[in-house]
């Protein structure tokens, strides 16, 4: 009864690890999948594990070719088998050809340019309430951001959002935070639809701020951008290092399906701070300062009226960051 | 009945050869970025699935990383820092990279009339640049910019060819490559690629560009200039399916002292840098190789529309495209 339900377990499993493996290599990373995915995995190891147990006795007559010769395969069948089974394995350890040309037509490999994932010094915590995000520099400079979405948007229906570092040039430097929704296409289901729509349409500021140091651009109309060679274009690290330039710290924040008298879908609204290393404060918090709608999707310009939109204001109850200098001082106290 | 098996199990496995085969070789786009030099990089090129990328990748990682070896200033231990504190008068012998860079360098101070040089590393320290910057809080002494003038005179480096060495004429002689060497280094990258007969890629580094062939929609690559924050005109945009452009602008990196905003490129006849107020906001240069347009750039940039002009007159298949900032601000193509 046992094996039976051993048997039984070890097929479905091995059709959900088949399925979801299969799954994950030509859509975008999603965690429910992985989630199956590994978990499978594990139940499938416990329950080979319980399948193979008892069973020393058949494999030991197969090595040791006690058992009626025409049944078995010879000695030298099995080196060659095993032997196929760690060439098979070392190509794919390695990413020896055919491998690394297999994983090249994943998802991942073919949409790698649109994929967005933050620096590894940036560490995340979102709950139903808001999100934390803390950014740790080598030099231990800290940079903490803490939003909370107003009541309505709590619970179900979080606003999408992207959270960067300028320069005062007006050069992105990081894009230290962007809703997991947005980081692995650049088109997603949004709106009253769900439509497959494009991040340039969602989140236009940051979309065209990213274009221009990525290269990327959303409609595919540009391919490259020629211009005098930004300075610390790509970290903060080396600007909190510096401490000599300000940064300003930009948020833009939208929600699906929330139209109003004015607008069949409200745009995103933007949110900034001019952070300063000569500042005596600490904490910052970030101001409304106008909406992404009419021709930011093209030009990537900002519109300061915000008249026209009602609840698209009012998605965030606050976003406050608070940045800590590295300060001989502090030096001095560790 | 077991023969019928075997034909139908060889059939499938048949089947999904070929289609394996058929999917991993046909031509897709790859995208290659990263860091370097201070700056990042993108490589887009188009290729069969049969093409290691990450031999390609590691390719790019593994030039940067000599050419850095050779022209970084940033790297006590390069070629071009030792070259630095060497003694004047000691032949140095110069490797394959920095040769290549010096000499172009050199081709073009003396074209520019020496308003560019190769040699201006002690103006870019005078002024608080480059590796270790100081920060500046007032211009520096004129009789300092005078002795560092000399100092930057590109006709104190005398390469010898037949051994393939440098010389500095005078004592604290130093060179500083930045101009150049983000150009050179996409100009080996398209080497790279094109040694891997790759016809349609381009290459971007720290806003320097080579294109070649067609973008993904099957057109000339399409190249935005950068442009002011209110720029009144519409933003220029080149089309290309050959050549390189690099663009040189002080809007990025430049020190403000006494409300002035004096950019990292220095004229190396007067050592002032050129400042913002000057109605330049960039000049892009496009050219054969992204080295010269990378160095031409820069000279153009310091000498101003009219003289850059001249300058290009010099310059077989080079063009030039300013972006200017007046009361409305535009771009002017100067070609010839």
């Amino acid at each position: 009864m046992i094996s039976k339900i051993v048997n039984y377990s070890l097929l479905l499993n091995f059709l959900i690890l088949a399925g979801t493996g299969v799954t994950r290599f030509f859509v975008p990373f999603s965690l429910s999948l992985s989630r199956l995915h590994i978990l499978t995995g594990f139940c499938l190891a416990i329950l080979v594990a319980l399948h193979l147990k008892g069973k020393g006795r058949y494999y030991l007559r197969i090595i040791s070719q006690k058992s009626e010769r025409t049944k078995k395969p010879s000695s030298g069948f099995l080196l060659i088998l095993t032997g196929a089974w760690v060439l098979f394995w070392v190509v794919a350890w390695n990413g020896w050809p055919v491998a690394e040309q297999l994983i090249n037509l994943g998802y991942e490999a073919r949409n790698r340019a649109h994929i967005f994932r933050p620096a590894p010094d940036v560490a995340r915590l979102e709950s139903a309430a808001g999100l934390e995000v803390a950014k740790r520099t080598e030099d231990d400079t800290r940079l903490w951001l803490d939003l909370e979405w107003t009541d309505d948007y709590r619970e179900l229906e979080t606003p999408v959002l992207a959270v960067w570092a300028e320069s005062k040039n007006g050069t992105l430097i990081e894009t230290i935070f962007l809703s997991e929704e947005l980081s692995f296409a650049d088109e997603v289901p949004w709106g009253i639809n769900e439509s497959n729509t494009r991040r340039k349409y969602i989140l236009p500021i940051w979309r065209h701020r990213y274009s221009i140091v990525s290269g990327i651009d959303p409609d595919g109309e540009i391919d490259l951008t020629s211009g005098a060679t930004p300075k610390h274009q790509f970290s903060l690290r080396t600007h909190l290092e510096a401490k000599e330039e300000s940064f300003t710290l930009y948020a833009e924040v939208n929600k699906s399906a929330d139209p109003n008298d004015d607008w069949a879908d409200q745009p995103s609204v933007i949110y900034a701070v001019r952070v300063n290393p000569t500042d005596i404060q600490s904490y910052y918090l970030l101001k409304l300062i106008g909406h992404a709608g009419g021709d930011s999707t093209t030009d990537g310009m900002l519109n300061y009226d915000l008249s026209t939109l009602t609840s698209g204001k009012n998605l965030v109850e606050r976003i406050l960051i608070k940045v800590d200098w590295l300060t001989e001082e502090s030096v001095g106290e560790e | 009945m077991k023969g019928r098996r075997w034909i139908g199990s060889s059939l499938t496995i048949g089947v999904f050869i070929t289609v394996g085969i058929w999917k991993v070789s046909e031509p897709r786009w790859s995208h290659l970025t990263g860091e370097t030099m201070g700056t990042n990089y993108q490589v887009h090129f188009k290729h069969t699935g049969l093409l290691g990328i990450r031999k390609i990748e590691v390719d790019i990682v593994a030039l940067f990383a000599s050419v850095n070896m050779e022209l970084s200033t940033w790297d006590e231990r390069s070629w071009i820092s030792d070259f630095n504190r060497a003694p004047a008068g000691a032949a140095m012998a110069v490797p394959h990279h920095a040769w290549t860079v010096l000499e172009c360098g050199l081709r073009v101070a003396d074209e520019s009339g020496g308003a560019f040089s190769p040699a201006s590393f002690p103006l870019l320290k005078l002024w608080g640049f480059g590796p270790n910057p100081a920060k500046n809080e007032w211009v520096p002494d004129p009789v300092d910019v005078e002795k560092c003038v000399r100092l930057s005179d590109h006709r104190n480096l005398v390469m010898e060819r037949a051994t393939r060495t440098i010389t500095k004429r005078m004592e604290g002689v130093q060179i500083d490559c930045s101009a150049l060497a983000k150009g050179y280094a996409v100009d080996k990258i398209a080497e790279l690629l094109e040694r891997r007969r790759l016809v349609d890629f381009s290459i971007e580094v720290g806003g320097e560009v080579r294109v070649s062939g067609s973008n993904p929609h099957r057109e000339d690559w399409s190249i935005r200039l950068k442009t002011p924050v209110d720029y009144a005109s519409p933003v220029p945009v080149i089309k290309l399916n050959e050549h390189s452009i690099a663009t040189s602008g002080g809007s990025q990196d430049f020190l403000t002292i006494g409300g002035i905003d004096y950019s990292h490129i220095i004229d190396a006849r007067t050592g002032y840098p050129i400042t913002k107020k000057d109605s330049v906001f960039s000049v892009s240069v496009v050219s054969e190789t992204c080295m010269l347009a990378d160095a031409l750039a820069t000279a153009c940039f310091v000498l101003g529309p009219e003289l850059s002009e001249q300058l290009i007159m010099r310059f077989p298949d080079s063009e030039i495209v300013c972006v200017v900032q007046e009361n409305a601000s535009k771009s002017i193509a100067l070609s010839k």
